[in-house]
């Protein structure tokens, strides 16, 4: 994205102060910020790629913004920025005072956060997927790095955001597959199937966090060295049951369930995974 | 529970069966009448209180020539000799035809027949549902699914579909399936993969219809089955797609059979006259008004067909209502049970060495249990959130 873009947006927002960067990706930049004076925020622009996906965008962050919940970062403002023959979106959110859940678990020693936090985490997200379902609006980038956690909140973040914009540049070869993270993504959006996208696609990548917090390492990715890599694994693979390594079987229950390859077979809605989470021994 | 899905010439018999069978309904076929019959028989079973009427579009084969069904107005603008087939207006004008000629407060949308799952085919479904969703959204709207065999019991087929149609934004779905090997009875396998699908479309919070059933298909309960549609002749009790295009003509059974609600098997009368002339009557029944005549004779020997054909809705009614007063979450543990009666009859009729004939039911009896101890087995979790 273009520094005299950027230059010329945050000169159109006389609220907003801007800091220093978070994250600068190839469509996307992240910027820790000041709104109306002394309200902490964070400042994202997104570049969107097609006149759906701008479109999808808004959309979503117009219905996130309504949301209302501590689940999510409030939207203090968004809009649109068009110059010259193009246009950028950008939204103006409520800095979360905590870490991603990507650095908790690389902070974390041994590499595993306590079975506690592991579960209000999760729990935390299935209540934020409750609100979204709602609203028929499914995230598609569940992942740890999407995963703010404070010691009192937990909240889903890039969301409404043009997200898994990242792809094309890990690897152009998956590219034609559609928009995703590999290793998050289960099949039916690796495969770019629309017609079957829906909660459930959420609900595998979940379980693909829950799978990583447990046990340390994302069995799609461990061992891995491409992203196409992660991607077949996910096609093909089936991690180990939690109980190989000495987990509950009722752990399996939720996990086994979301993590499905075909995704009829996995939770139907947010109640049914909720009641598989809910049978899960955590002190066994 | 209970839907009548009629052949050819029985459109008669019908509104007294609705009067006589609270809870029940009706599926008419095109394939069954003409427009102009059908639409002079309908204000008499929409006269019938709660009965649920259904109108199955009949698009299975879509270059049929039967002249019954190209009689519906939907197919006036529809040519199959052009590659070029609009679905979206197709759709519209089948809904059009249940809503706005028929009024009916039930739509099925159009489904086709396929036995090898394609991104066409599955396309072409999915529009149907976007469009028969949005067309009218007071009216309870199914999707017709009509597979094969194969396309079942391919495991990425099979649940390539259940993917896609968990998604529909129908309430429900009209699923109608053929038998392996044109077989009357499914094997264990099949019918293990079938409460599988249907027990995700449920979990999904569709509505499932199964058409074309018959006594063995009320297994299909455990895993959440709202309707069982039936009829008299045995080409309503298993669904063929080709009955689209030929074989309208269904009087090729002539014989006259007695179902026996306690072991599930059709019995000739002459079968039933030497079993209880060893002294075998005890294990024959339940009686019904229709039966009870033929039960109680010391010699069987008169039985007609409408009485065979109505004892056996009348039973068919019978099993769908018991297991709508059971919550969905017991209907997988209610029907091993249910099946279990039916094979201690079966063992027990075996034991006195009776021979089953040709529509015995003992050949399934095993095979039906053990799909469903399977299914009870391995989804208990799910069938446990199944709710009502
Ligand atoms: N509201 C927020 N408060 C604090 N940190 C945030 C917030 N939003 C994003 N971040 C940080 O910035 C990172 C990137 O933001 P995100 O919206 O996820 O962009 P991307 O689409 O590039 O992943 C996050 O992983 C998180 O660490
Ligand atoms: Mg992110």
């Amino acid at each position: 994205m273009q520094q005299s873009v950027l230059d010329r947006l945050t000169a159109s927002l006389p609220d907003l102060n801007v800091s220093s960067e978070i994250k600068r990706g190839g469509q996307k930049v992240v910027f820790r910020a000041t709104y109306r004076g002394n309200v902490k925020a964070v400042f994202k622009v997104v570049m969107p790629q097609s006149s759906e996906e701008r479109e999808r965008a808004l959309r979503e962050i117009a219905i996130t913004s309504e949301l209302g919940s501590p689940l999510f970062a409030r939207i203090h403002s968004y809009g649109e920025f068009e110059y010259d023959d193009n246009s950028v979106i950008y939204v103006i959110e409520e800095l979360i005072p905590g870490s991603n859940l990507r650095d908790l678990i690389q902070a974390a020693t041994p590499g595993l956060l306590p079975h506690g936090e592991a579960r209000r985490i999760i729990s935390s997200v299935l209540n934020a997927l409750e609100m979204t379902e709602a609203r028929n609006l499914v995230h598609r980038d569940i992942k740890p790095e999407n995963i703010m956690v404070t010691e009192d909140r937990v909240v889903l973040i890039d969301f409404g955001i043009a997200r898994h914009l990242d792809l094309a540049s890990l690897t152009n070869t998956w590219a034609p597959f559609g928009p995703m993270t590999p290793g998050y993504a289960p099949p039916e959006q690796v495969r770019n199937e629309k017609r079957r996208i829906s909660i459930r696609t959420d609900f595998f990548s979940l379980a693909v966090v829950t799978y990583e917090l447990l046990t340390g390492f994302n069995p799609f990715i461990a061992g891995t060295r491409t992203a196409g890599e992660a991607i077949q694994r996910v096609l093909t693979f089936n991690p180990p049951h939690l109980s190989t390594y000495g987990y509950h079987e009722s752990f399996d229950l939720f996990v086994g369930c979301a993590m499905s390859k075909y995704c009829n077979r996995r939770p139907a809605n947010v109640a049914m995974a909720k009641a598989l989470f809910a049978q899960i021994q955590w002190e066994a | 529970m209970f839907l009548l899905q009629q052949g050819h010439g029985m459109l008669g018999r019908i509104e007294q069966f609705l009067d006589e069978h609270p809870h029940s309904g009706l599926i008419i076929s095109p394939r069954i009448c003409e427009r102009d019959q059908l639409e002079r028989y309908l204000p008499g079973f929409k006269r019938v209180a709660n009965a649920q009427i259904f109108f199955d579009p009949h698009f299975y084969e879509p270059r049929t020539d039967l002249v019954r069904v190209l009689s519906y107005p939907y197919f006036e603008n529809y040519n199959f000799q052009t590659a070029i087939f609009d679905s979206r207006q197709f759709c519209e004008e089948v809904v059009s035809y249940q809503v706005d000629a028929l009024d009916l407060a039930n739509i099925i949308l159009p489904g086709r027949y396929s036995n090898a799952v394609t991104e066409a085919w599955l396309e072409m479904q999915r529009a149907f549902a976007d469009v028969g969703a949005a067309a009218r959204p007071a009216k309870t709207v199914y999707s017709t699914i009509a597979l094969g065999p194969d396309a079942i019991l391919n495991v990425d087929s099979w649940n390539q579909v259940l993917d896609e149609v968990v998604n529909y934004p129908v309430d429900g779905v009209y699923f109608v399936f053929e038998h392996l090997n044109n077989s009357y009875f499914m094997d264990e396998e099949f019918l293990y993969v079938i409460l599988n699908g249907l027990l995700s479309l449920s979990l999904a919070g569709k509505k499932i219809i199964v058409g074309y059933a018959n006594q063995q298909s009320v297994a299909l309960a455990a895993a959440g089955v709202d309707w069982f549609a039936s009829g008299n002749y045995r080409n309503v009790r298993s669904f063929d797609h080709q009955n689209s295009t030929d074989r309208d003509t269904e009087h090729f059974h002539r014989a006259v059979w007695y179902f026996d609600g306690n072991t599930f098997g059709e019995y000739r009368v002459p079968a039933l006259a030497l079993a209880f002339r060893r002294g075998l009557r005890d294990h024959f029944g339940p009686e019904t008004v229709h039966s009870a005549d033929l039960l109680r004779s010391e010699r069987p020997a008169l039985w007609t067909e409408p009485a065979a054909f109505a004892h056996y809705l009348h039973l068919m009614h019978a099993y769908c209502e018991g297991f709508r007063h059971a919550p969905k979450a017991e209907r997988a543990a209610r029907a091993m049970q249910f099946f279990s009666e039916r094979q201690n009859a079966t063992d027990r009729l075996a034991e006195a060495h009776f021979s089953f004939g040709d529509r015995g039911f003992n050949v399934a009896v095993l095979a039906t249990l053990a799909a469903l101890e399977s299914f009870n087995q391995d989804r208990a979790q799910d069938i446990r959130q199944l709710s009502d």
